[in-house]
């Protein structure tokens, strides 16, 4: 075979196998990632012409001021950085990062520079609004919804007050039915619908659980800390029950955790190498010590000492469905009187 | 030779306008009022420092980009399609040409950057977003420090920074002001950073007076100043009002530089200003607990109105076109020497660095880059040309007036750059058979 004839079928191999490498690495990505024809469907008019206007320069216009945009945010001129970022997700809104950047400036460091407490809240939930639009503008993007689990979780610790107090269905409830609609129906997550009282952790534990599950359906590989934050979220939503007085809905709260960690005993088991040994090491420094303390507070709120038993039963040996059925039936105090609150940082059982 | 310029430059603008410019800056105005119409921001003076940077940025983006691409697409038509022939048939040099070409981009770039700011501007009106009160603001000459027992100590010259932490408080600074205008009261602007004096104690609040000396007198007794009624802070809040003829300062970090929204503003009486425009003011810590750290560039400036934005973002077209000179230069000198693609990826690749020397300037000042890439990037830094010096829309939306200084720190070096690029240009453009 003379070597032009070689080349030329080494050639087409590299094609063969490229096609068949598209394929493989695409498909899981297909029922996520809307086909080229329908990228415009669906654009706002601003967007609409901003793409339209740069054509083929969309992509670089878009490099330049993503550059523009960090240089400005790193000289802590955020007011700048916050309306390139808004012009990038104008321009490009698939761009998932740019929707992150944005939500951080806003929620974070525009909040900073906010005087009053009810300015940096206003801000924060600019950031929150701007993080649920790049939700929407990007179905299926575990990233960004990761994002928004992580702003309520982190950011939303301080507005413990006004959280609690907000009806955050209406801004949520599209994400989250967003995700639903690509996840299994067992993985589902409820809408909040006008409910109020809820704090930032159980906002976060729901949004975390529905980003595990949407990585798990996309075949994303997602960063193994990020299933462990459910349960985290769920207990930190105890705690802060536990301190508003809400005793046995914290204690619901700390089954939901107790429920989560079983889900990542059930992870550690298929993971390999230093995954399974840090998430095994994770579960089993959390896992046992926040059953003894959700047991001792089911004997605590428990009118019937023999209820209580059967409670702290269930909870001990992870009964869980069954803790939860005896939890939600009447005969039990709301909240334990004679407590004072007890600080995170301080030792000991409640 | 002014004649023929102007020819070039009248081709250059008409050859833009007949390849669909007007429409590019038509559809890019409508995507900034656009964008401005659908910002999300707390509060009304926000929503005005995101309009205005917004417009500033794109402006300045719009110039950069089309900076980068136009000069070289008109450039390699001529050579290539045999136009130059023509074109130096007749009594046209090629530096004449050239510096037509490049001057006739510019025209046409600032008219389009006009034309964005300008839109931007009616918008702010006709959006009823506002905008910044625009201020002039003067930083002090010379500050000295004041002992709590009077006694005033020279500051070294090179320190940016003072801090007052005398556990006795009382301790102070005196600020000298040269030119300010006479005659009418002006506005004296403050801003500190404030901690506890232990580490482990949060504050971020600290009382303290503010006074002058009448005429600039220091043999004089200082005059308290008085708060403004529209000062952002200081008069304290509910439950912890200011002490009388004191002002309570908030902690301001050096990144808030809002004149209108982040420093104290207080009233400084024309009586307190010298015939030939100085004025002396001092500021006293009263709370012992607290320290207060002050910027020798940005603690106390001096304040006078600067007039309505528009005329300061038309200023900020000036200094954006600074870098569109140095790109347009460059994307002639490589359009002369090689095909419409190098010269493109040339000019966009002078955009991204340009824009990218800070990074470069901030991994060298990590001070842990091994001598090899220490000189690299030393000569990385060397060879690329600056363009934050134009970034100017921060400031504008900040409320800060827009410097000729300003002006000359961005057209100074980058002009330098543009100018050494034209020779370059000029010098592969003779070599070239035409």
């Amino acid at each position: 075979m003379s070597r032009p004839v070689l080349i030329l079928f080494a050639g087409l191999g590299c094609l063969v196998a490229a096609q068949v490498l598209w394929f493989v690495a695409l498909k899981p990505l297909r029922p996520v990632v809307p086909a080229t024809a329908e990228a415009g469907a669906g654009l706002p008019p601003g967007e609409f012409a901003g793409t339209l206007l740069l054509g083929g320069f969309r992509g670089l216009a878009c490099d330049l001021l993503w550059m523009r945009a960090v240089g400005a945010k790193e000289s802590g001129r955020h007011y700048e950085s916050v309306a390139l970022a808004e012009t990038i997700a104008a321009v490009q809104p698939r761009f998932s990062q740019v929707w992150e950047f944005l939500a951080h400036d806003l929620a974070y460091n525009l909040a900073y520079e906010a005087e009053d407490r009810g300015a940096k809240f206003a801000w924060f939930r600019a950031g929150i609004a701007a993080n649920v639009q790049g939700c929407l503008r990007n179905p299926g993007n575990e990233r960004i919804l990761r994002n928004l689990a992580w702003m309520f979780n982190h950011k939303g610790d301080d507005f413990h007050t006004e959280i609690d107090a907000a009806a955050w269905g209406g801004q949520l409830d599209p994400v989250i039915a967003g995700a639903n609609a690509l996840i299994p129906a067992h993985r589902r997550v409820d809408p909040l619908g006008a409910r109020t009282g809820l704090s930032n952790f159980a906002i976060a534990a729901r949004l975390y659980a529905l980003a595990v599950a949407l990585a798990e359906a996309t075949a994303y590989d997602q960063p193994h800390i990020i299933p462990r934050m459910v349960p985290l979220a769920w207990e930190f939503d105890g705690n802060v029950l536990l301190g508003q007085g809400r005793h046995r809905e914290a204690l619901g709260s700390w089954i939901a955790s107790i429920a989560a960690w079983q889900e990542i005993a059930e992870r550690a088991a298929r993971a390999t190498g230093l995954s399974k040994s840090l998430i095994e090491e994770s579960y089993q420094r959390n896992e046992g010590r926040l059953r003894r303390r959700a047991a001792d507070l089911a004997r605590r709120l428990a009118s019937d000492p023999a209820a209580g038993e059967a409670l702290a039963s269930a909870i001990d040996q992870r009964h869980l469905a069954e803790a939860k059925a005896l939890l939600a039936q009447a005969g039990w105090k709301d909240h334990q009187a004679g407590t004072t609150i007890r600080w995170l940082d301080e030792g000991g059982t409640l | 030779m002014i004649r023929p310029l102007l020819a070039m430059i009248a081709v250059t603008v008409r050859e833009s306008w007949r390849g669909g410019l007007p429409w590019l800056v038509l559809g890019s105005a409508v995507a900034v009022v656009v964008a401005m119409a659908s910002l999300d921001a707390v509060d009304g003076p926000s929503r005005s420092r995101l309009a205005v940077s917004l417009v500033g940025g794109s402006a300045a983006f719009l110039t950069w980009l089309l900076a980068a691409v136009l000069p070289a697409t008109q450039l390699r038509r001529d050579l290539d399609q045999r136009q130059s022939l023509l074109l130096f048939s007749k009594p046209l040099g090629k530096s004449t040409y050239l510096l037509g070409r490049w001057l006739g981009t510019l025209t046409v770039l600032a008219a389009a950057a006009l034309a964005v700011a300008v839109a931007g501007a009616v918008a702010l009106g006709a959006l009823g977003l506002g905008s910044p009160g625009m201020r002039r603001a003067v930083a002090p000459d010379a500050w000295q420090r004041v002992t709590g027992l009077g006694e005033v100590r020279e500051i070294a010259s090179t320190q940016r920074t003072c801090s007052l932490d005398d556990p006795a408080a009382g301790d102070g600074l005196r600020w000298t002001f040269r030119g300010l205008p006479t005659g009418s009261d002006l506005d004296l602007l403050i801003k500190v950073a404030v901690r506890h004096q232990r580490w482990e104690l949060t504050t971020g609040e600290c009382a303290a007076q503010v006074s002058a000396f009448p005429a600039a007198d220091l043999r004089a007794v200082p005059r308290v100043l008085e708060l403004d009624p529209a000062s952002p802070y200081g008069r304290g809040v509910e439950e912890r009002p200011a002490p009388p003829g004191a002002i309570v300062l908030r902690n301001r970090d050096d990144k808030r530089t809002a004149l209108d929204v982040d420093f104290a503003r207080l009233h400084l009486p024309a009586s307190c200003l010298s015939s030939d425009g100085r004025a002396v003011v001092q500021l006293a810590r009263l709370d012992p607990q607290a320290v207060v750290t002050v910027e020798r560039s940005a603690g106390a400036l001096v304040a006078t109105p600067a007039g309505p934005l528009t005329p300061h973002l038309l200023g900020g077209v000036l200094v954006a076109l600074a870098p569109a000179a140095v790109l347009a230069a460059v994307s002639l000198l490589t359009a002369t020497l090689s095909g419409l693609p190098t010269a493109l990826l040339a000019g966009l690749t002078t955009l991204i660095a340009g824009n990218a020397a800070w990074t470069l300037r901030e991994t060298l000042s990590g001070g842990d880059n091994s001598a090899p890439i220490r000189r690299l990037l030393e000569l990385g830094l060397a060879l690329t040309p600056d363009f934050s010096p134009a970034s100017v829309s921060a400031g504008l939306a900040a409320g800060r007036a827009l410097e000729f200084d300003q002006v000359w720190a961005a057209w100074g070096p980058l002009g330098a750059w543009a100018l050494i690029a034209l020779a370059f240009a000029w010098l592969a453009l003779v070599k070239k058979e035409l």
